[in-house]
């Protein structure tokens, strides 16, 4: 099909049917991240527990690659110590914003190696990203 | 109908797209389906001549030096100014003013008329419809003037709501500002109604025709206005390149805007007095190049036999719109009586942004977003959407290539 390098099947599979998504609950620590360049508008939630993800989720609305990435984001993160996650933060925005080369930041995230290419679409895959690094380093602070 | 007809094949469009070679690019391997006319319309090759000729063999400053070259370029240079003045039907080409583009134009008349007759309390009346580019200027203006900014409601079908526009009318409008086409929509606006209620009710006002000059004839005069504004670059013409036109007794009237170069009469340390419009608002060396493109640009929609010309692009976009109607998941985004140029709508299959790069694979070319019309965004409850734009070189051949494209999108996402 047309743009296997974009919208690889993996990609495709987390904007479909992605995870973690869906109203957040009472209590979740909140950070809402949007583009009015395209729309695009989420908010993530996570529950901390001893310096450590234990719960994290996500709602909105946006295009593939930003639901998408939403979703990995929150499978790579679950379970991960608060700031490993701020580091792996910082990892996939340098990562994306290389656009080409260097080590993919995390297994979850390779699919989101096509959508790099396209500067136009950096936003798009950071913005849940940014979120969570904003919601974290407060929190650590 | 029958005469509609007839004009439509009168017309030959292949003959116009030879005339833009871009237009035989490939985008992605795919031979380009160029749908993006709203944004910036394509350059005949005659603009693409003028340009390398002016660099070639014109080439010096306007209005000053007293030699062969300059004269050349002043004469080129102010041989447009007449043409766009024609163009236009404006009362002489005093009237003509060269700007940056519509955006500077807007942005002459918030500073300059704007600044000296806006004050406290003063009503600005805008529309739901319009592009940031007269929307901003305006907010600018209010914050500093302690004036309201007033917005005429769009209705469902992406028209302005001429009754509530009359409402607001009974408050204390100094200026109505709105745009002739809608650059997100397509739809015409009623201007010259608008206006008369304007004039009526004591306000001046300013028409941004960014997207009219390209598909309709326009006429000042007729129309009424004070002020109207537009770009080259959507004409046919460079990039960088706009006018205003202005009634002259206005335009005298006004302040300069800018200081430098040619806006001057005289300048001492103590005391300068400013020249006389157009040039008061022409400080520094204008794009002669592109002013003079811009001319070649008028010259070649002066070429197109007018009624056959418009009646292909109206035929090209009600085929639009009809196969849009008959399209599954396909949601119009305002549907107008009289609209010209652009039909945005969103799919149910996916977000905008998707779709436009999927479309771009397939080597169509169309805007997804907000068309720097977020406020008209937020009316329709859409993120954005897509714009399929077009002009004259436009097809119905592009069109199916656009439903195409569409129907893959479908099944991919
Ligand atoms: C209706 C309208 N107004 C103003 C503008 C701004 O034009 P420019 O960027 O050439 O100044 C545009 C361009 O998209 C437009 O469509």
């Amino acid at each position: 099909m047309m743009d296997k390098g974009l919208y690889r099947e993996v990609l495709l599979d987390h904007f479909r049917n992605p995870r973690n998504k869906g109203s957040l609950e009472e209590g979740m620590q909140r950070e809402r991240g949007s583009n009015p360049r395209c729309g695009d508008d989420i908010e993530v939630g996570v529950v901390q527990v001893e310096s450590r993800i234990e719960q994290i989720r996500f709602h909105g609305r946006g295009c593939s690659v930003c639901i998408a990435s939403a979703s990995m984001m929150t499978e790579a993160c679950e379970g991960a110590p608060s700031d490993s996650a701020i580091s792996l933060c910082n990892h996939v925005e340098s990562w994306v914003g290389s656009r080409e080369g260097g080590t993919v930041p995390h297994p979850g995230v390779e699919a989101l190696d096509g959508a790099r290419a396209h500067a136009a679409r950096h936003t798009c895959i950071l913005l849940s990203w940014r979120a969570l690094c904003r919601l974290l380093t407060a929190d650590a602070a | 109908m029958a005469a509609r007809q007839m004009n439509t094949e009168a017309f030959n469009a292949e003959t116009v797209r030879a005339e833009f070679p871009i237009l035989a690019t490939e985008a992605h391997g795919r031979p380009l389906v160029y749908l993006d006319n709203a944004a910036t319309t394509q350059k005949p090759q005659c603009v693409l001549d003028v340009i390398e000729h002016y660099y070639r063999a014109q080439n010096s400053n306007v209005h000053r030096g007293a030699h062969y070259l300059a004269d050349l370029a002043t004469r080129g240079f102010e041989a447009a100014r007449e043409q766009l003045a024609a163009f236009l039907n404006a009362n002489g080409k005093e009237e003509i003013v060269w700007t940056r583009g519509t955006t500077e134009s807007i942005n002459l008349v918030a500073q300059s008329w704007g600044r000296k007759h806006i004050g406290a309390g003063d009503h600005i009346v805008i529309s739901g419809l319009e592009h940031h580019a007269n929307i901003v200027p305006w907010q600018m203006l209010c914050e500093e003037k302690d004036a309201e900014l007033k917005v005429i409601p769009v209705t469902d079908s992406g028209e302005l709501d001429m009754d509530a526009y009359g409402t607001l009318l009974d408050g204390p409008v100094k200026l109505v500002a709105v745009s002739h086409v809608s650059n997100a929509l397509g739809t015409v606006n009623p201007v010259g109604e608008i206006v008369r209620l304007a004039r009526e009710a004591g306000a001046i006002t300013l028409i941004d025709g960014a997207q009219a000059v390209a598909h309709m004839p326009v006429d000042v005069q007729a129309l009424g206005a004070d002020f109207y504004a537009l770009s080259a670059h959507k004409l046919f013409g460079p990039t960088g390149l706009g006018a205003l036109w202005g009634r002259y007794a206005l335009l005298e009237s006004m302040p300069p805007w800018q200081g430098g170069g040619e806006m001057i009469e005289r300048v001492s340390f103590e005391k300068t007095t400013y020249n006389a419009p157009p040039f008061r608002f022409e400080a520094g060396t204008p794009d002669i190049s592109g002013v003079i493109a811009l001319g070649a640009a008028l010259d070649f929609v002066g070429s197109l036999d007018h009624d056959s010309a418009s009646a292909h692009e109206r035929d090209v976009l009600d085929y639009c719109v009809a196969r849009a109607r008959q399209c599954e998941g396909l949601r119009l985004i305002g549907d107008a009586t009289e609209r010209l140029g652009a039909m945005s709508f969103v799919l149910d299959a996916g977000h905008p942004a998707d779709v436009g790069t999927l479309l771009d694979r397939q080597g169509i070319a169309v805007r997804t977003g907000h068309h720097c019309a977020q406020p008209l965004m937020a009316r329709f409850g859409v993120p954005g959407t897509v714009r399929a734009s077009f002009a004259v070189y436009n097809t119905r051949a592009d069109v199916d290539a656009l439903f195409t494209g569409i129907e893959k999108v479908k099944t991919f996402l």
